[in-house]
């Protein structure tokens, strides 16, 4: 029983979600969404389970004394840290307001940034020192709304200096349509509160973050040394692919190459052609056997599990 | 000559409804169509020859400027739209929430002064009258338009949806000066679709596979059990675990970064579920950092079978199947720090890994373990060739469990994916053939909507 009711579960649970798929009915994508919030609530409850083992793990190091302890001690500080700065501060401080001006110039860039358009806005009255980067701006519109937005530059004292009002760049983040911002329109630049919370995932978290993905430079030099060592006929065939991809993707050399091929057209071009058909012929044919073979694989998989063929994920005996 | 007297009769129309604004009532009018009466062309008429048959019939007087309103009723009559077979239907393949697909056929000349289409719709109810659902006209290129206000409002808290009202639609001609309504379409309401008919190959090969698998099975229980060729990496699992033992190191088992909800993942614990049975015999610890809480939770259920299975439950630490973090950066220091303090004599990858796959696979080969490594992500399988001892490509991973079990029924399940790669190679060549000799492109035949 103790077996059979996990497999009957798998069985239903499993043929339900399949038949879900060729269902495009109401109840189907209902039934769907549900199963989707079953499993946000499991990960939930498994993200405490998860938090206590890793918790547990660490004192009991930290207490022991065991091999590198601190470290141990490093992580629960980070834990409880953040999760006590999170739940203290719930949210940023109240915004200060720091500016309240009349728009003098307004301009919009043609370029769309990642989360909006770029606006340049100048005013009078304004300090250019004042405003800083990453304040925010609000600028009424008739209907009652705002667009607002995040100030991505600070503003320089060449303006100043000139004796012209001070040009602020403002990334749009809430664009809705409507009539753009016109001259003696008034807006406000704001400072938002102090999110501790968030200036740590930004200036630990992230760098960080970072860093560990920058050493996946020197690992992939690594790899590739070992790799391309011309053992036999394959890893030959590997290097030779390898310097081929990677002179048609250094500009130096493709650039060093119609120089000193310059006299023949036919030759032109030659290292991106050859990088290009690499990439797009033999190895294209590859990858797609493999994706082939991995739909096919997984799909036996899942009809092993539904059917109840495959029960080693249960653990026991088969 | 018929295009131009439909222009004609266009600007006419235009000066008419001018003419009647100016005056502001019936004015006294010299008529401009002369013997309209007299030719008695009807409504249906007028539909039928869109205006066409009027060529012979009908002369205008541009000397003229003012009408009367019967005049306007009579050039209404006679310049019936160009729109014709105006159609509504339900949004195919949906839960109604997409609403009506309305499309038209425009049968007139194409003109410079046709501004577009306004969409008109009306609720197939008595006393409805047609209202206009579109801000601005639809280009003059357009032939259909899809009204996704017609889709029926969702309902909580079950959401689905309520009722789907009935509408009816015409699609108005918008000219630089007037307009013309077409006829009006039969009734149409959104409704929920109980069959995916886009799906419908995927679902055939779905059962056809299933099918195979279900047979190939029955048939292996009979006493015909498959054969599969040799797998290194996976012969090398029993190795790598006896030279743990050998060496008084503990197993590193690292599942990837997937959820459980993958593929990859579900394998790489079918994989787990070998090993650590396999460690268990040979007590040699295994420590299996995790990067998600469920995944974590299933590996330690598996854990616990596992040594339940062999007899030995006091050998069982849950503590060695412990939760990392959730970000995947911190994840692979993490795990890194664990194998450079841990040393471990045998590494295994298996499962879904992205960015962080080299980065574990080199910090593995810096301390001397013995890594194999199997991964769905084609992107990641050149990684782990150069980095690890031995690499499961793609299919392999799915495969392992079966291998290693040497259990007939799970082998059949292999044969099937055989005999299915089989398929799909025959229809490749006649995917090829076909689009040598020019015949239809097989790809669009089997075509899938996802």
């Amino acid at each position: 029983m103790r077996m059979q009711l996990p497999i009957a579960v798998c069985f239903v649970m499993g043929a339900v979600m399949l038949a879900q798929y060729f269902v495009p009915h109401a109840w189907s994508q209902e039934l769907n969404r549900r199963v989707y919030d079953w499993m946000l609530l499991i990960g939930v409850f498994a993200l405490v389970l998860g938090v206590a083992s890793l918790v547990k793990l660490h004192w009991q190091r930290a207490v022991r004394r065991q091999g590198d302890w601190k470290y141990s001690i490093v992580a629960l500080v980070a834990l409880f840290g953040m999760t006590a700065v999170g739940v203290i501060e719930g949210h940023r401080q109240p915004a200060k307001q720091i500016v309240k001006s009349k728009l003098s110039e307004y301009s919009a860039e043609a370029s769309y940034e990642r989360n909006g358009m770029v606006v340049m806005l100048s005013a009078e009255n304004i300090a250019a020192k004042s405003i800083l980067k990453g304040d925010r701006l609000q600028l009424p519109k008739a209907d009652g709304s705002f667009f607002e937005g995040k100030i991505v530059e600070e503003p320089t004292d060449e303006a100043a200096a000139e004796d012209a009002p001070p040009v602020v760049r403002v990334q749009v983040d809430k664009w809705r349509n409507g009539d753009p911002p016109v001259q003696g329109d008034s807006f406000a630049i704001r400072r938002p509160g102090l999110d501790v919370f968030l200036w740590l995932f930004e200036n630990v978290q992230v760098p960080l973050d970072a860093t560990m993905f920058s050493l996946l430079a020197f690992f992939i030099a690594s790899a590739a040394f070992r790799a391309f060592r011309a053992r036999n006929i394959e890893a030959a065939l590997l290097l030779i692919s390898a310097c081929v991809v990677i002179l048609g993707l250094t500009p130096p050399f493709i650039h060093w190459w119609n120089s000193a091929f310059g006299f023949a057209d036919s030759l032109q071009g030659f290292p991106s052609e050859a990088k290009d058909w690499v990439l797009e012929v033999p190895n294209l044919a590859a990858r797609r056997a493999i994706v082939l073979g991995v739909g096919l694989g997984a799909l036996a998989q899942s009809f092993r599990i539904i059917l109840g063929i495959e029960q080693t994920y249960l653990g026991g005996d088969e | 000559m018929k295009s131009v007297l439909r222009h004609t009769l266009r600007w006419a129309g235009l000066l008419v409804l001018f003419a009647g604004v100016w005056s502001g009532s019936v004015c006294h009018a010299q008529t401009a169509i002369e013997s309209a009466d007299d030719n008695a062309v009807t409504e249906d008429d007028a539909q039928n020859d869109s205006g066409q048959g009027l060529e012979s019939t009908i002369t205008f007087d541009e000397s003229v400027t003012e009408f009367t309103a019967e005049d306007i009723t009579l050039y209404t009559l006679y310049s019936s739209s160009s729109v014709k077979n105006v159609r509504a239907a339900d949004v195919p393949n949906d839960d109604s929430g997409k609403g009506l697909d309305v499309v038209w056929e425009y049968e007139g000349e194409p003109s410079e002064s046709l501004v577009g289409f306004h969409i008109l719709r009306r609720a197939d109810a008595p006393g409805s009258s047609l209202e206009k659902i579109t801000a601005e006209p639809l280009p003059p290129t357009a032939r259909d338009y899809r009204d996704a206000s017609a889709a029926p409002a969702r309902k909580d808290p079950l959401f689905t949806r309520e009722k789907a009202v009935p509408y009816i639609y015409a699609v108005q001609e918008v000219y630089e000066a007037s307009a013309v309504n077409s006829a009006e379409s039969a009734p149409a309401a959104a409704r929920s679709n109980w069959f995916h008919t886009g799906r419908s190959w995927l679902l055939a090969a779905a059962l056809l596979f299933c099918g195979t698998l279900v047979v190939l099975t029955y048939r292996s229980r009979e006493g015909d059990p498959p054969r599969i060729r040799r797998i290194d990496g996976l012969e090398a699992v029993e190795e790598a675990i006896g030279r743990s033992a050998e060496m008084d190191k503990p197993i590193l088992y690292i599942a990837g970064i997937g959820s459980v909800q993958q593929m990859a993942t579900i394998a790489s614990i079918n994989i787990f579920s070998h090993v650590i049975k396999t460690a268990a015999e040979h007590a040699t610890r295994i420590m299996v950092p995790c990067y998600d809480p469920i995944v974590m939770q299933v590996m330690r259920t598996v854990g616990e079978q596992t040594y339940q299975s062999i007899g030995r439950p006091d050998l069982y630490d849950p503590d060695n199947i412990f939760f990392v973090t959730e970000s995947q950066f911190a994840y692979a220091a993490g795990v890194d720090g664990i194998i450079v303090r841990e040393e471990p004599a045998a590494i295994f990858l298996q499962g879904v890994f992205y960015a962080e796959s080299l980065i574990l696979a080199e910090t593995g080969h810096s301390v001397g373990a013995i890594q194999i490594a199997g991964t769905d992500r084609d992107a990641q399988l050149p990684f782990f060739i150069a980095a690890c001892d031995y690499t499961l490509i793609g299919e392999e991973l799915f495969a392992a469990s079966a291998y290693l079990s040497q259990d007939a029924p799970l082998l059949s399940a292999i044969r099937a994916q055989d005999v299915a790669k089989a398929v799909l190679m025959i229809l490749m060549i006649v995917g090829v053939v076909m689009a040598l000799f020019g015949s239809p492109d097989l790809a669009d035949i089997f075509k899938v909507e996802m």
